[in-house]
This record gives C-alpha cells, sequence and structure tokens, in this order.
C-alpha cells in the first residue's frame, strides 16, 4: 500500500530542469520528493549493478547497430561488450563493481536475449536513429530525451532497451510505454516522422513489447506529461513536494534523509539535512548565491524553454 | 494428476483432493467447456504460475453478479431484520435490503441496483405466497454435502441459492432463484433439482471464510429432522415460483442417486476444451493450452481493470452506450428480448443460409441452383426457416454471392461460424470473436466476413474497415497467428508468442448489395493495413478498458436498449419504441433496420415518423445540459454503433442461472 505526505522545503534551493525528460515524469510519479532529491537538487545515486549493466549493453548495442548489418554476429556482440566493459572500468564511478560475475553474466544475457528477439544480421538501422538527442517543444512544455533507436521498415518504430532481467508485470507496461509514447510526440513536434509503433526490448528476460501508436494513448501521455510539469512548477514555487511512501522506499537511497521514512531526520534544506546529503551525494545543483540570497524560488517560468537548456543538461542526455 | 482421474493440460498446485461440484455444474449446456467445469471443481488447485503482486489485488469497479445481491440482501433479511423500516413499503424494504449489502462492500452500477430492488421486492412477494402453505418455514444457513476422509480426501457437493427449514413440520426447502419470469426461464436441469434435493435431504450447515479454495467448515445442526424435502425455484421478474421437488428424504436421496451422481463424477473427469464463451471467468486460460496468448494483441496501452471477456457485439454496445455494457455483459441482469427486423431479420438470414450452404462441401461453392426460383422454397430456405417473403428477399443478396463464393477459391480446409479465442494476457483481456468463415490453402489462413448492405460501399478500404471492425479485428487475429484449422490455433501456430511476428494471412469483407457483390481484400503482410487495423483496433478497446463508471449514454438507442427497464424505467413501454428517424453525424440512419440510407432518399418512414437529429453537435447540446455522457467514440463508429444498436442483433444472450 502507498501512502503520501507533504513535506516542505526550502523553495530557494535547487532548480527545475529546464527540460522534462519521459524518466523525469516516472520518477515524479513514483515520489514527487524523491523528484525534487535528484532532479532539483540534483543528487544522483552512484551506479547499482543495474544501471551498470543497462549502461554497458545499450553502449555495446548502439556500437552493434552501427556495424554494417552483416557484420553484427552474435560474437561481435559479444566482442563489443567486452571493449565497452573495459573502457567502464577506466570510470571511477564503476570501480566497486569491478569483478562482479553477476553483473557480466546479466549484461551477457541480454546480448544473447537480443537474438532471440530480432535479428540484427537483417534489420536496417539508419545510424541517424541511433541514440538520438531528442529537444523539442511538445505542447509548450520543454522535452529532452535520448532515444534508443528508430528504425523504419514500413513502419516507422521506436525502440527502447531495458535490461531489467525479469518477466515484466502486464501492470508495469503502461508506464514504460508511457515512455516511449512521449518520445513519439518529441519526435513528432520535433519535425521527424510520425511515429507508427513503439517497441521495448527487454533482451534479458527476453521479452518484447509493441503497441500502435494511437491518437487517445498519445494524447494522454503528452496530457500526463504537461500535467507532470505543471505540478513541479507549483511545488518549486511553494517547496511543498509530495512524498509516496510504499515499497519502494526500501530501494531509495535518499530515505535516511526523508521525513515520509525517518521522521527524526533533520529538517530537508536545513543545515544538518544539507551536510548529510552532501556528504553522501556531492554538492549536486547549487544555487546560486544571489538567488539563495533573495530566498525566492529560483523558478523563472518565463525560462522554462527548450531555448534555456544548460549545456551540462545537454551533456547529460 | 488427481485421484479423480482427471489430468489438467496446464502446471498447477495445490490440492487436487479437495473437489467442490457445484449443482450448476451440471446442468451445464452441451458445448461447455469441459476442462473448465473439472478445474473449477477444484477449488484448491491453482495454475502454477509465478506470483505477480502487482496483479493482484484488481477488482472490477462494480460487483459484476448481481444476483449475489438479490441473495445477500434477502439473507441480511433473516439474519438481521432491523434494517428494514417498520411498515415499509415492500420496495421500500427491499430498497434498503440492497443498499445494506451494498454499503458494506463492492458498489453496485446504479443500473444492477435497480434490478436488484426489483429482485429483491419480488422475492419478498413470492416468499410470503410460499409461506401461505408453510408459515413455520425460517431462513437457515448455507448447507452443503461434505465428506472427509481420514487420509485428507475433501468431497463437498453445493447448491446456490436459500435455505429454508420448519422444525415442527421437518420441511427442509431449497428456493433457487431464476432472473426470469419461471415461465419464459428456460427449464431447470433434472440433475440440478437433484442435487438441491439431496443435499436438503443430507446436507450440512457450515461457515465459510469467503475463501474459496478452503473446505466448508461444517457446524453443529440445530435445525432439527428433515421428514419432507422441497426444491423451488423462485422467478425474480414477477415472484412466480414452481415447486421443482416435494418429497421424501428417501425420493430424494433416491434422485440423486440416479440422476445426479454419475454427472458428478462426469464433472470432475473433464473431457475436453471448448474455446469461447466458457472462457469469459475461467481461473486457468493463462495455462490452457486451447487459447494461444498474445501480449499486446488489442495493441491497447493500459490493464483492464479485473479480466475482461471482449466480442465485437460488447464493444459494440459500449460504444453505443456504457452503461449498456455494463449492464448486460457484466452485471448480468436480465434483458428484455427484441424481435428482430428487417436488415437485421435479413442478414441473420443470409447468414444463416451461408453458413449452411458452406457446409455442404469444401469443394462445392455456392451456385444460383442452390437458391430455388420464384415459385419453390429451395432446401436452404427450408432448413433455415425463412418464410417465402422473406427468401425472395434474402436471394435479391445471395445471388452476387454466388459470384464471389469463398469456396470458388482452392481451399484445403474450411470451417463455418468457428470460435475463435485469444488472451491478451498484457491487457488480461479474453478476445473472442466468430468470424462467417475461416479457410485455409497451403500456410495462407483466409478469414471471411460477408455484409449485407442496401447502398454500394464506398470505394475506399481503409474507410469500410472503419465501417466494419470486425474485419480489422480478424486482420489483427489472423496476424497474430491464432487463426487455424483445428479446435484451437495450436495445431500450428505457438502458443505463447509475443503477438510481434507476422502471420501471412488474408481477411476479406465481401458485401452485398441488392445490385452487386464487393469483396474486399487486406492482407496481414501489408504493413500499412495492417497498422491501420490495429490502430482502429486499440482506439476502439482503449476506452473500454479503462472505463470504470460506465455511465449512460442516453439517446434514441433507449428505445432498444435491452437493459433500458434497469437503466431508464420510464423507457420500458412498448409505447416509448414508437420508431423514429435519425440523423447521425450527416449519415441518415433507419431506426428500424439500423441501416444507413442512400442520400436523398425517404428518411421518414411511412407513417411520418419524427426525425431526431443525434449529431456531434445535438450531442454536445444534450451533454451540456447535465446528461452524463461518454462520448468516446468518433463519428464513423457512434454512427455504425447506433445503426447496429438498432438492428440489435446481439450473438450473446443472458443466462438466468448462477453462473457457476
Amino acid at each position: 500500500m502507498s501512502a503520501s505526505i507533504t513535506v516542505h522545503v526550502d523553495p530557494s534551493l535547487g532548480r527545475l530542469p529546464a527540460a522534462v525528460s519521459p524518466s523525469q515524469v516516472s520518477t515524479f510519479e513514483q515520489c514527487g520528493l524523491k523528484y525534487w532529491f535528484v532532479q532539483v537538487r540534483g543528487w544522483r545515486e552512484p551506479p547499482s549493478q543495474a544501471t551498470a549493466v543497462g549502461t554497458l549493453v545499450h553502449d555495446s548495442f548502439e556500437d552493434l547497430y552501427r556495424l554494417p548489418a552483416p557484420e553484427r554476429s552474435v560474437d561481435t556482440a559479444h566482442e563489443l561488450l567486452r571493449l565497452r566493459a573495459i573502457a567502464m572500468r577506466e570510470d571511477p564511478q564503476y570501480e566497486p563493481l569491478l569483478g562482479n560475475q553477476a553483473a557480466a553474466a546479466h549484461a551477457r544475457t541480454a546480448v544473447e536475449g537480443l537474438y532471440q528477439l530480432e535479428d540484427p544480421q537483417t534489420l536496417v538501422v539508419d545510424p541517424a536513429g541511433l541514440e538520438q538527442v531528442l529537444i523539442a517543444d511538445v505542447s509548450g512544455v520543454p522535452f529532452s530525451g535520448r532515444l534508443d533507436r528508430m528504425t523504419s521498415d514500413g513502419v516507422v518504430r521506436i525502440s527502447d532497451y531495458k535490461t531489467t532481467p525479469k518477466q515484466q508485470s502486464p501492470a508495469k507496461l503502461p508506464g514504460a510505454l508511457r515512455q516511449l509514447l512521449l518520445y513519439a510526440a518529441a519526435v513528432q513536434a520535433s519535425g521527424g516522422p510520425a511515429v507508427d509503433e513503439v517497441e521495448l526490448l527487454y533482451p534479458a528476460v527476453p521479452q518484447r513489447v509493441r503497441r500502435p501508436v494511437y491518437p487517445a494513448a498519445l494524447n494522454r501521455a503528452v496530457d500526463e506529461f504537461v500535467a507532470m510539469r505543471e505540478s513541479t512548477i507549483h511545488s518549486a514555487l511553494t517547496g511543498d513536494w509530495n512524498a509516496v511512501t510504499g515499497p519502494l522506499c526500501n530501494y531509495c537511497p535518499f530515505q535516511r534523509w526523508c521525513p515520509a521514512q525517518t521522521p527524526d531526520a533533520p529538517a530537508l534544506t536545513s543545515p544538518g539535512s544539507e551536510e548529510g546529503l552532501i556528504a553522501k551525494f556531492g554538492p549536486g545543483r547549487v544555487p546560486q548565491p544571489d538567488q539563495s540570497a533573495a530566498a525566492e524560488p529560483v523558478i523563472d517560468v518565463e525560462l522554462l524553454t527548450f531555448d534555456a537548456l544548460a549545456d551540462d543538461e545537454v551533456a547529460e542526455l | 494428476m488427481s485421484d479423480t482421474g482427471w489430468t489438467p493440460a496446464w502446471p498447477v498446485t495445490g490440492n487436487a483432493r479437495h473437489t467442490r461440484v457445484m449443482a450448476s455444474a451440471l446442468g451445464a449446456p452441451a458445448g461447455s467447456c469441459r476442462e473448465k467445469l473439472a478445474s473449477k471443481a477444484r477449488p484448491a488447485l491453482f495454475l502454477d504460475r509465478p506470483f505477480d503482486r502487482a496483479m493482484n489485488g484488481r477488482t472490477a469497479p462494480y460487483r459484476t453478479f448481481s444476483l449475489g445481491i438479490v441473495v445477500d440482501a434477502v439473507r441480511l433479511l433473516a439474519s438481521n431484520p432491523e434494517v428494514v423500516p417498520a411498515d415499509a413499503d415492500p420496495v421500500v424494504a427491499a430498497a434498503s435490503l440492497v443498499d445494506a449489502v451494498l454499503s458494506d462492500g463492492a458498489s453496485a452500477h446504479a443500473g444492477a441496483r435497480t434490478w436488484a430492488v426489483h429482485a429483491v421486492t419480488s422475492y419478498l412477494e413470492a416468499d410470503e405466497y410460499l409461506r401461505e402453505d408453510f408459515p413455520g418455514l425460517r431462513p437457515v444457513g448455507t448447507r452443503a454435502v461434505m465428506y472427509k476422509s481420514p487420509d485428507g480426501e475433501v468431497k463437498e457437493v453445493d447448491v446456490w441459492g436459500l435455505w429454508l427449514r420448519d422444525q415442527s413440520t421437518g420441511v427442509a426447502e431449497l428456493r433457487m432463484l431464476r432472473q426470469r419470469a419461471i415461465g419464459d426461464a428456460r427449464p431447470r436441469d433434472p440433475a440440478v433439482v437433484a442435487v438441491g434435493a439431496k443435499i436438503a435431504a443430507d446436507g450440512q450447515p457450515y461457515e465459510t471464510d469467503g475463501k474459496r479454495y478452503r473446505p466448508f467448515l461444517p457446524m453443529v445442526d440445530t435445525d432439527g429432522e428433515v421428514r419432507r424435502v422441497r426444491v423451488v425455484d423462485v422467478g425474480l421478474a414477477d415472484a412466480s415460483y414452481d415447486v421443482l421437488f416435494d418429497g421424501t428424504v428417501e425420493e430424494a436421496r433416491e434422485l440423486y442417486a440416479h440422476v445426479a451422481a454419475p454427472q458428478v463424477a462426469t464433472v470432475l473427469s473433464g473431457g475436453g476444451f471448448s474455446p469461447g464463451r466458457d472462457c469469459d471467468g475461467c481461473y486457468v486460460i493463462e495455462g490452457c493450452p486451447a487459447v494461444p496468448r498474445r501480449g499486446g494483441l488489442l495493441g491497447v496501452v493500459g490493464l483492464a481493470t479485473h479480466r475482461r471477456y471482449l466480442t465485437h457485439t460488447r464493444l459494440r454496445d459500449y460504444e453505443i452506450c456504457p452503461a449498456r455494457y455494463w449492464l448486460t455483459a457484466e452485471a448480468g441482469v436480465p434483458q428484455q428480448r427484441f424481435e428482430s427486423l428487417g436488415a437485421a431479420r435479413r442478414g441473420i438470414l443470409v447468414h444463416a443460409a451461408l453458413e449452411w450452404l458452406h457446409a455442404r462441401d469444401v469443394a462445392v461453392p455456392c451456385a444460383a441452383a442452390d437458391l430455388g426460383d420464384e415459385n419453390d422454397l429451395p432446401p436452404v430456405a427450408i432448413a433455415i426457416g425463412a418464410l417465402a417473403e422473406e427468401w425472395r428477399e434474402v436471394v435479391r443478396y445471395l445471388r452476387h454471392h454466388v459470384d464471389v463464393c469463398a469456396l470458388k477459391l482452392s481451399l484445403d480446409w474450411l470451417r463455418s461460424e468457428p470460435s475463435i479465442v485469444a488472451f491478451d494476457n498484457e491487457a488480461d483481456v479474453v478476445v473472442s470473436a466468430r468470424p462467417d468463415l475461416v479457410a485455409g490453402a497451403g500456410d495462407v489462413v483466409m478469414w471471411r466476413e460477408t455484409k449485407t448492405a442496401a447502398i454500394a460501399p464506398p470505394d475506399d478500404d481503409l474507410l469500410l474497415l472503419e465501417q466494419y471492425p470486425q474485419a480489422a479485428l480478424g486482420l489483427v487475429l489472423v496476424a497474430a497467428g491464432v487463426v487455424a484449422e483445428g479446435s484451437d490455433a495450436l495445431t500450428v501456430h505457438d502458443a505463447t508468442g509475443d503477438g510481434t511476428e507476422v502471420v501471412p494471412g488474408i481477411v476479406e469483407l465481401e458485401i452485398l448489395t441488392p445490385t452487386s457483390a464487393r469483396v474486399v481484400r487486406y492482407s496481414t503482410t501489408d504493413a500499412a493495413t495492417l497498422q491501420s487495423a490495429r490502430i482502429l483496433l486499440a482506439s476502439r478497446v482503449d476506452p473500454w478498458l479503462r472505463d470504470t463508471a460506465f455511465n449512460p449514454e442516453p439517446g434514441p438507442q433507449c428505445s432498444w436498449c435491452p437493459v433500458q427497464e434497469w437503466c431508464r424505467p420510464e423507457l420500458s413501454s412498448n409505447a416509448a419504441r414508437a420508431a423514429v428517424a435519425m440523423v447521425v453525424d450527416g449519415y441518415r440512419v433507419d431506426p428500424e433496420t439500423g441501416e444507413i440510407l442512400p442520400v436523398g432518399g425517404d428518411t421518414t418512414r411511412s407513417g411520418g415518423h419524427a426525425v431526431i437529429d443525434v449529431s456531434a453537435d445535438a450531442r454536445a447540446g444534450v451533454e451540456a445540459a447535465g446528461t452524463p455522457g461518454v462520448g468516446s467514440a468518433g463519428p464513423s463508429a457512434r454512427v455504425r454503433s447506433l445503426a447496429e444498436s438498432i438492428v440489435g442483433v446481439s450473438g450473446e444472450t443472458s443466462d438466468d442461472d448462477v453462473p457457476f
């Protein structure tokens, strides 16, 4: 069972992302306060085994599909995975995961599974359709995101890799599909083709989920996207964020600082809380001195267009 | 394998040695799925599958079994009489009981509540009549025949109804409920009566915690000795009743031994699959080898509130009016039946004739000679029960069919009016269709829908797909590989495909008019066409899947609505059915036949019918005035649905029996 409480924070600390990505919508839906931790304050949890595998598999699939089709053998895919893993070793944030055999096995399973879901050696992929950065105005809300893959074989299809090793519950699919529908809306809003179909690929299961893009679903996804942005603006202005408690709290890195989970924790944005969070997650999104001094929300609704997308946010995509 | 000789065809876990046979299983109609009955008779034996917490706990927005409300209300009166105000009018008393029941659990759709109040009122009236002869009868708790062996085997035989007992005379009475008047209901199966009599004679009272999989908990029987057994049917439409059995304990036992006991064993032993209507409410459909699972088949982004069963008729009913859908398909309230008229009757006869003709031989196409001449009715006309006048009208269409008969093609196999069922496990919807014909040549499957129309169809093939959405559904089902030669699709295709591989196949839409025949052919390998069909289907299913209110959408269609009495009682009189001509979003629809009329034709039928405008603008005005409406269907769907509504041909009829 989930419940929610409203948590008040100092609205002068942090700032809303200039643009909204589909995963932000999911985070906000899961818990408004987590959205504040991650997106407003910029405190990102360090990579977990699951996110590291996700990055590794996504990168190696991108490498695979940049090759000419006949060269995309499963052996080549495994070699690309190995090369990506070697490169990952150089990144200090992945150091705790070095030598993790379970993660390696998970990634290899995903590579094998891809070949059960589709035939990479016949799939027609335009390299321009790989890992495409999308910046668009979707119904007046700046959108940003990175599309895993877009193909066109009579049907314009956008695909998203999900590396979870578990068969997906039907109850979870609508949320995942909504993310793709938002990409479909953004593709069209940015002058691209009308997307006919969206596809979720779970290579580690393996499982494939496809849906036609039909108006009611597309409109609903966009409406929810806009509503989410409006809610975040309201929360950012008032400092009131909705903390949703439930089973997912056990996986939340901010549990120790969350008033809904740890009632005796120091009040959020109080010095005690800030020190602990900064010590754990780094400085995050540091407020500008003049803005924090003014104790006014750093949200300028007029600036919330995709033109205002900061360089570092583009780089993060 | 259980020790009753039945081996389920799916992985199971739990206790196979606990059986519970409901009387209604013995009265199941011919053609019922015997495997479902056998499975249902083992309440503690489950399909073995991974537990999915997110899927558990979903419930229907309203109670789906309206008869249960009635029984709960009557039982409440027995246990808690003060719920009813003193000296209350019978209807007020019934309403108090129903509302008390509904306040203590899941709510009911307003239409279902209206019916429940009517039904409880009828029951209380019948109860008064029945007590005239047996004034000592008092309600007692539920009873069943129960047996538990020392080694843990549990056998239970149960019947659904209300129990009464007169301790002074030793009369034990079971009252079973019928939605209709006794004279309108189909006769009770003798085995059901026999089970009721046996339980009245030898059954024990029991308690249950509501967990179906737990054995009943026997209680001490304080109701005294049984000397006389009565089984009574009560008709909830009009307080009618019928005594089905009245005899001694010994006679009850004898009847059970001869009539019911062999059938109990038959139910437990299974005996083959019958995909179709029985898939509705089946607990093991996810493991059923006769029903292909195709995640994403419907293309819809969403998950049903509870497992739902979808047919073209149900979706059409939903598009006409969400309340009509809920009350007919989910709540199971009694439906008024209207005689098929005009185009509906013509369509029924054309389909019946083609089914008869095509059943002769796959190599014998229809010929002009089959249709007879003006003087003699041919065998086919006699076989389908057409009157001479009707046949003359039907032949105007059928003679053009001869030119395009599917059997002229070189076919390897053919099935006429087959039941095609698939399970979209990602939406949690069972999809069922009954095409006019499916056939195969080599590896290619062909699905044909035959329609009659007063005017020639438009040339736009995609528009036709929208006008005849059965063809769109057919294309999606054929592409998903769930259509095959045998009794189920598994003879040629995978049971658990993810629904994303396209199986080559053809859907043909044969449109017969008095002057022409046209066959429009759609191929699953035409990506754009298949995509259009998927979008059409998903767009239709989406509002139905997401709806949790099922509000009524009042309009001219109410006059032909089978549940009008429970939704809008003021429409239940025949006078309200006076024919009216309609203009729907610019289309002119004959209200009596449901046909879209030629432009410039006579909109008002003979007799000067009023013209009702149900265009979008007019509807907006109605909705703005405060009439609840969902308005989910587009103009074309609305025209189609309204037309079909008025035609009022439903492949489904409500069963007034208890759905066990």
